[in-house]
């Protein structure tokens, strides 16, 4: 028995909805995965930030629990804060109250013309001094409830540095 | 927090076995520094990053850290209020292994090896999940039957200082002016002073009675409480039930998606004042405080091979096989459900304390829950699979069979006012005063066999 394979103008019509139904499925499965806003993106990264952050003062560990910590303080005699045990890969430092917001470029070493290692040697720990930020916005006299270290101006966080409480006394 | 401790001397080592160093401390410096690290927390910075504004005070109280902590203290301490002495700083120029042990510095507090920040305790649910697996009344006849014969056999030198540390911290009464001291003439149990605080923050007891060696007045922790949260568990569920949704969907591209990140914040709002209902001015902070604290030390006893465990016979490879093997000594079993309680108890705790602070009140917050992308949404894959498995509740699957749709939200927001109930007054209160929805997490735990 013959078998005809000519085809008729709706199988024509049939094959090419099936290519292009095929192309919309991968098209849809190449594409990035979802469009999303920077801003909720960086929210989401600081909401996890902050719950690491949670469960390593918490003492868990494993699992993104071990989260960078440094310590920083007001310079006993210039108006720099200087940060100890600052990771090397924190570029910005953000302070915070509920007032006021301030995110500061971090200097290393003697980078500038007030370091405050400039003319005081002596501040080296181990040959190593540690970096500082001049805040503009901030004053010893005011408490810093929040200090955090970021990779770049906008985020991600990447380290957790202490509350600063105010100088009253600063000369 | 002597998770935190051994996580210090971990840190400061390189080592994770000098984690079990925490249990050749002195008790004298253990108790001391107990008070150090409640000083600490004064100083913890405001979590959730970045959103100082809408969050919640750390333990229901800005002020409850100050007001319970030692007084200023001038440098060098005076000697009525010696530091703890455990100071890990500086031991990169120690010689020997042993840094925090045998050694005294004149040094305050757990701050000085956090870079300033202090330590942060574990949520009450912490000392409910743990307490849930019998592991208390299990320690303390091991602890019973070493100090009163010899029927468990004879112990090394650093079993012997597991044993006095035990026993000195946690079954007699703490030393005076300590923190931990939340034993007194009028409230002289520490088991039904426990009870008391899961009742009132949680609305659930545990899942075992009160040993009968140690059984009091009936349910007296029950009594003269005021309002408790009877209606946590079943909005801590349905939180649950949300977020699987959302990380069912998370990269649904197509079709419909029931996921709504405002339900999910909603949730958290309505968990986070419940458990601020309760911790109204620092209520309940120190007896957290002293509760997980004495919780911590049992399970880092258990989360290796300790000495004492060696001593015992109970090598084996997890926590809650370890639990079996010294309930077995002392002729008492664990939890059935005790391996997923011990999975689940550190991750329920992080997420509720996050919840309490505010960290999920806004709906935008509240997607890094189910971002596929972040630690939190790992966390609460495990969080959601543990409790499925210890409660027997099935927070992933909805009714089978069923023909017309199954909403996905139930009907009414949640309010955190709606479910807190009164407790009544008498010492015996009726059965029916019990939630309905008690929790199931272990039936028969911490009972003589």
């Amino acid at each position: 028995m013959a078998t005809t394979t000519e085809r008729t103008p709706d199988d024509a019509k049939f094959a090419q909805e099936i290519a292009r139904l095929a192309e919309a499925i991968r098209d849809l499965a190449h594409r990035p995965d979802r469009d999303e806003d920077p801003e909720q993106r960086r929210r989401i990264q600081r909401v996890d930030f902050g719950y690491r952050a949670l469960g390593a003062l918490m003492g868990r560990a494993g699992r993104g629990f071990n989260v960078p910590v440094f310590g920083a303080s007001w310079h006993p005699r210039y108006r720099v804060i200087v940060l100890l045990g600052l990771p090397g890969e924190v570029e910005f430092v953000q302070l915070q109250n509920g007032a006021k917001d301030e995110t500061l470029k971090v200097r290393r070493g003697r980078d500038g013309d007030d370091s405050p290692f400039k003319k005081d040697a002596t501040e080296s720990r181990g040959g190593e001094l540690p970096p500082w930020i001049a805040p503009e916005t901030f004053t010893p006299d005011d408490a810093i409830s929040s200090v955090l270290g970021l990779r770049h101006r906008p985020g991600p966080v990447i380290a957790l540095g202490p509350r600063i409480a105010p100088v009253p006394s600063y000369a | 927090m002597f998770l935190n401790l051994a996580k210090l001397l971990e840190d400061a080592t390189g080592v994770p076995a000098a984690r079990e160093q925490v249990f050749l401390i002195h008790p004298v410096q253990l108790s001391r520094w107990l008070d150090e690290a409640w000083q600490g927390a004064a100083t913890i910075p405001p979590l959730p990053i970045g959103n100082p504004v809408s969050s919640q005070p750390l333990l229901g109280s800005d002020d409850i850290v100050d007001a319970l902590d030692l007084p200023r203290q001038p440098d060098p301490p005076p000697p009525l209020l010696l530091p703890s002495g455990i100071f890990l700083d500086d031991v990169n120029s120690l010689a020997s292994a042993q840094v925090a042990v045998d050694r005294w510095v004149e040094e305050l507090g757990p701050r000085a090896a956090t870079g300033g920040i202090g330590l942060l305790w574990q949520h009450l649910s912490y000392a409910f999940i743990l307490e849930s697996t019998g592991l208390i009344e299990i320690f303390a006849e091991v602890v019973r039957r070493l100090v009163v014969g010899e029927t468990l056999g004879r112990l090394s030198p650093a079993s012997v200082k597991w044993l006095r540390a035990t026993e000195e911290l946690f079954f007699r009464d703490p030393p005076l002016f300590s923190i931990a001291g939340t034993i007194s003439e009028l409230r002289p149990q520490a088991r039904v002073n426990r009870r008391n605080a899961y009742w009132r923050m949680f609305g659930m007891d545990l899942p075992h009675a009160v040993p009968a060696r140690w059984d009091g007045a009936g349910q007296a922790w029950k009594a003269n409480v005021g309002e408790i949260n009877v209606d946590f568990r079943a909005k801590w569920s349905e939180l649950l039930r949300q977020v699987w949704l959302g990380l069912e969907n998370n990269r649904n591209s197509s079709g419909a998606n029931p996921t709504d990140g405002n339900y999910v914040a909603l949730l958290a709002r309505a968990l986070r004042d419940m458990f601020n209902d309760r911790r109204r001015g620092g209520l309940l902070a120190r007896e957290e405080f002293a509760y997980v604290t004495v919780l911590s030390w049992f399970h880092l006893t258990l989360q290796t091979n300790t000495p004492i465990v060696a001593d015992l016979k109970a090598d084996s490879t997890s926590p809650a096989e370890r639990l079996a093997q010294l309930g077995q000594r002392v002729g008492m079993h664990p939890a059935l459900r005790s391996r997923e309680l011990f999975d689940l108890a550190e991750p329920m705790s992080s997420l509720l304390r996050a919840i309490e602070i505010g960290s999920f009140d806004e709906a935008d917050a509240a997607a890094a829950l189910f971002d596929d992308g972040t630690a939190l949404a790992l966390e609460m894959r495990e969080i959601i699979n543990q409790w499925q498995s210890a409660t027997g509740e099935r927070v992933k699957e909805r009714p089978p069979g069923t023909v017309a749709p199954v909403p996905s939200q139930p009907l009414r927001a949640p309010t955190p006012g709606s479910g807190n109930g009164v407790a009544p007054s008498g010492a015996r209160p009726a059965a029916a005063t019990v939630p309905a929805s008690a929790p199931t997490v272990a039936a028969g735990n911490g009972q003589r066999a």
